[in-house]
Parts: structure tokens; sequence; C-alpha cells
């Protein structure tokens, strides 16, 4: 099945041409074909659908066995440091370095990658990042390890929003800011690309598009 | 603003030194080659005629033991860098900085190089100091050229077990497996009358401590070299450009 997004009148930015993807002799995705523009998207499906993967094939984390994978006109997968500064990421489970403090990771993520660090100090002061980021990473509960690398996506001006579950494993009070965060970016005309299970009232209303997958196919 | 090209290596060598705690484990080893020298080496070292003392002094600060912790050490921080990080997942970093995977693999090749050289260099140096601090304050242009020397020779040497260790930590993927076996290997083979299949004690004999210039030493070993860096290039190449997904636990 092809999806296209509501927004026909803008530019593709994302587009997936007949995409498989096979990790050993498990088949994660079948024949995936997306074209998607501006707008607010949504990735939803059961555990082990794909979603996940299909955001990483988006990034450039993963190769695609089959097919191909085009991001703002370049494979992201060979032109990944060129969408530097265009996407930006938040992936459920992410390793963080245990050996450092938050603050500390934040900083050199800014220092490595040429980020803005007043616009990340204004992000985390939103999320609350900033109450617990001078503690050793090694110490954080899931909740502020996800806070984190929420914080390491929003604190980017990037294009590109990829963002996998980021509504799970936070407080009440934090989800409603991630809702607004992901509103106010939606009106300054970026791009967000959300994997979820659960789907807020709110972002159900913006959404442009939703595309439900199962068991690495397109169902709807 | 986009950062150029050296800076972001400079950048990216500099987190690759903090990287899990590494550095610390360099004090350790320094400590252990400090304890490891034999003091009194220096009066059974042969003098060849027209060498340096600085030489001299390169060559008695040494321990037979020297190499073997040094490919150890090498063992240990190939497989954090090119095991442990890409297994758990590190490697978003990349994408996140928009850093090319050639520039992340030299950044974690000059890191290990700090880490394995300078200790050992460290070492020796406080050897020198203890033994004759005026010698070396009254040449400093001659000290500094064979701390230079010593250490380029050391880096070819911590190449050479490299190029032999890195993709076998692409390959095993396991860092606590390739350290245990590496150890095993290196206890066990390379210690052996002859040395063993890859020469450690000799190849590292014929760079530092002994008064071959190390071209020559270079060149006895020419055909191993060619082969286990052609094969790491290879390895590492397939690792980089075909497997090289960013996966975690």
């Amino acid at each position: 099945m092809e999806i296209e997004s509501r927004n026909s009148e803008y530019e593709t930015i994302i587009s997936l041409e007949n995409v498989w993807k096979r990790f050993g002799v498990d088949l994660a995705l079948r024949d995936i074909t997306l074209k998607l523009g501006h707008g607010l998207h949504l990735v939803v499906g059961p555990n082990g659908s794909g979603k996940t993967t299909l955001l990483k094939l988006i990034v450039g984390m993963i190769k695609p066995t089959k097919g191909s994978v085009k991001v703002f006109g370049l494979d992201p997968w060979k032109y990944y440091y060129r969408l530097r500064g265009k996407i930006a990421f938040a992936f459920e489970g992410l390793p963080l370095p245990w050996w450092m403090s938050g603050k500390e990771f934040v900083e050199s993520v800014c220092m490595l990658g040429g980020y803005d660090i007043k616009k990340m100090v204004e992000v985390s002061e939103d999320l609350g990042v900033t109450e617990y980021w001078q503690k050793s990473i090694g110490s954080y509960s899931s909740g502020m390890k996800k806070r984190l690398l929420l914080l390491l996506s929003f604190g980017i001006k990037a294009e590109l929003y990829v963002l996998d579950e980021p509504f799970t494993l936070i407080d009440e009070k934090t989800l409603n800011r991630v809702i607004d965060l992901m509103s106010e970016l939606k009106k300054l005309g970026k791009i967000l690309l959300i994997a979820t299970h659960y789907i807020p009232e709110k972002i159900r209303k913006e959404a442009d598009t939703i595309v439900k997958i199962s068991r690495g196919s397109i169902v709807g | 603003m986009q950062s150029g090209l050296g800076l972001r290596l400079v950048r990216l060598v500099y987190w690759y030194l903090n990287y899990s705690y590494i550095w610390a484990i360099s004090m350790v080893v320094f400590l252990t080659y400090v304890y490891m020298y034999d003091r009194y080496a220096v009066l059974s070292c042969r003098i060849w005629s027209g060498e340096s003392v600085f030489h001299l002094l390169a060559r008695a600060s040494s321990s037979v033991l020297e190499p073997l912790i040094l490919a150890i050490h090498c063992s240990l921080l190939a497989s954090i860098y090119f095991a442990y990080d890409p297994e758990s997942g590190y490697s978003y970093l990349r994408h996140m900085i928009g850093s090319k995977k050639t520039i992340e693999f030299l950044a974690k090749y000059i890191a290990s190089l700090i880490l394995s050289v300078s200790p050992i260099l460290a070492s020796k140096l406080l050897m020198w100091f203890v033994w004759d601090p005026g010698l070396v304050l009254k040449s400093p242009l001659e000290f500094l050229c064979t701390v230079l020397s010593l250490a380029f020779e050391i880096a070819i040497y911590v190449t050479y077990v490299l190029g032999f260790l890195v993709p076998l930590a692409v390959l095993v993927r396991k860092p606590l497996y390739l350290i245990t076996a590496f150890v095993f290997y290196t206890y066990a083979v390379e210690t052996g009358g002859f040395g063993g299949p890859l020469g450690f004690l000799q190849i590292y004999s014929g760079l530092v401590t002994g008064y071959t210039f190390f071209f020559e030493t270079l060149r006895k070993y020419t055909v191993d070299l060619r082969l286990l860096l052609s094969l790491a290039l290879l390895v590492v190449s397939l690792h980089v450009y075909i497997r090289g997904e960013v996966r975690w636990r």
C-alpha cells in the first residue's frame, strides 16, 4: 500500500520506494512506499511491527536491504553527515554515556556537532532537565534518560524531527510540554515524524498523516 | 556554524580520550611500566660505538615484558573502541554530530595511539630523570629528538598490533572474549622461545630497544606488515561500509 501525505501541495521531504529491510532471516519491513512532506506525521503499530526500523532507515542509521530512501533528496545511509542540522532524532533506549553528567553530554554534543548551546539550555529548562543534569547519567531513571534524549532532539534547530515513542516513560507535566513543543514546531513549518503506540488527543487532531504498520507492511 | 574537518577530528579525539574513563587504564599501565623496569639494566646493556647517551637510555629503560604489556593495553583499547562502542549502539553520536565514518575511525585510532604511547613514554622519561636529570637538561634538543623518535617507533609498533586487533575486535564484537583470548594468546604463544607468529617481541626489539633503524625493522617484517594491514583494511572497510549499522540493545 502506498501512502502520501495530506499536505500534497508541499514538496516531498521523505520518500521511500519499495523498501525492504531484512535482519538475518527476519523481514522487518516489506515493500514500503511512502512519501511525506511538511507537517506532523504519525507512524502507529503494535510492538515489533517495524516502526523503529522505518525511522532508523529515514535517519540513515541502517541500510535498506532493497529499495531507495531519500530525505531532503539525499540517501541518508550514504550522506547522513550532510543532513547534520537538518534532522534531529530521539530513539527509545539509545545508550547514553554513563561516565559523564547529562550537562557534560549535552555540551559535548553541541561542541562536536556545532549546535547552539543556548537553545539547548532553553529547552532543557522547558523539559525540566536542568533540575538533574549535573548528576551522572549512570544514576538516571528511565524517565530522566528519556527527557535527556528528547532534549537532544528538541534542542537542535532542525527541519525534520524524528521521534520514537516520545510520549512514554515521562510524567504528565513533561508530556504536556512535549506536546506543546511539537505544536510549536509544526507552526514553525517543521516536519515531525513520530512513531508511537499512544496518541494524545491534541496530537491526533494536528496530525497530517497517520501511517499504520503491521508486520512490516503499511496497512493504512 | 559548520566547523572544519581538522577541528572536528580534534574534538572527536578529545571525546574518545575521555570515553568510558578509558584514560584511567593508562594511569594504571603507567604505574605497571614503572614497577616493571629493571633499574640496573643499564649496567648490563651493551654500548654500541657511536651510540648517543640518550639512545642508550632509551634502550636501557626497558623491560622484556614491555612489548607484551603494551600489546595487552592495545587489546583493551581496541575492544572498547571497536567492539564495545559500536555494539552498544554509541555510533548514533556519529549521526547526531554529522561525522563521517572515516573520521570516527581515524579519531579512535589517534586516541588509541595517544593512550597507548603516552604511559610507556612517560615511564621511560621518568626513569631518565631519575637516573640523570642533569644530562636531560644539558642537551634539550637531543633529548627532544630522542623522545620524538622513540614516540614514533612505539607508535609504529602500536599500529602493527592494532592492525591485528582492530579486525579481530570488529569480528568478535565482544570485548571480554577478545581481551581474554588475546591475553592467553600473548602469554602462551608470543612468549615462546622463537617468538610467536606475530613476532611482538622481535618487532618491538627491532623498533624500540634495538640499535636498528626502524626502516630496517619494517623492511625485515614487511611481508607480515603488508599482509596484516591489508587484512585490517579489508575487514574494517567491510564493517564500516557493509555492516556499520547503528544498533543497540
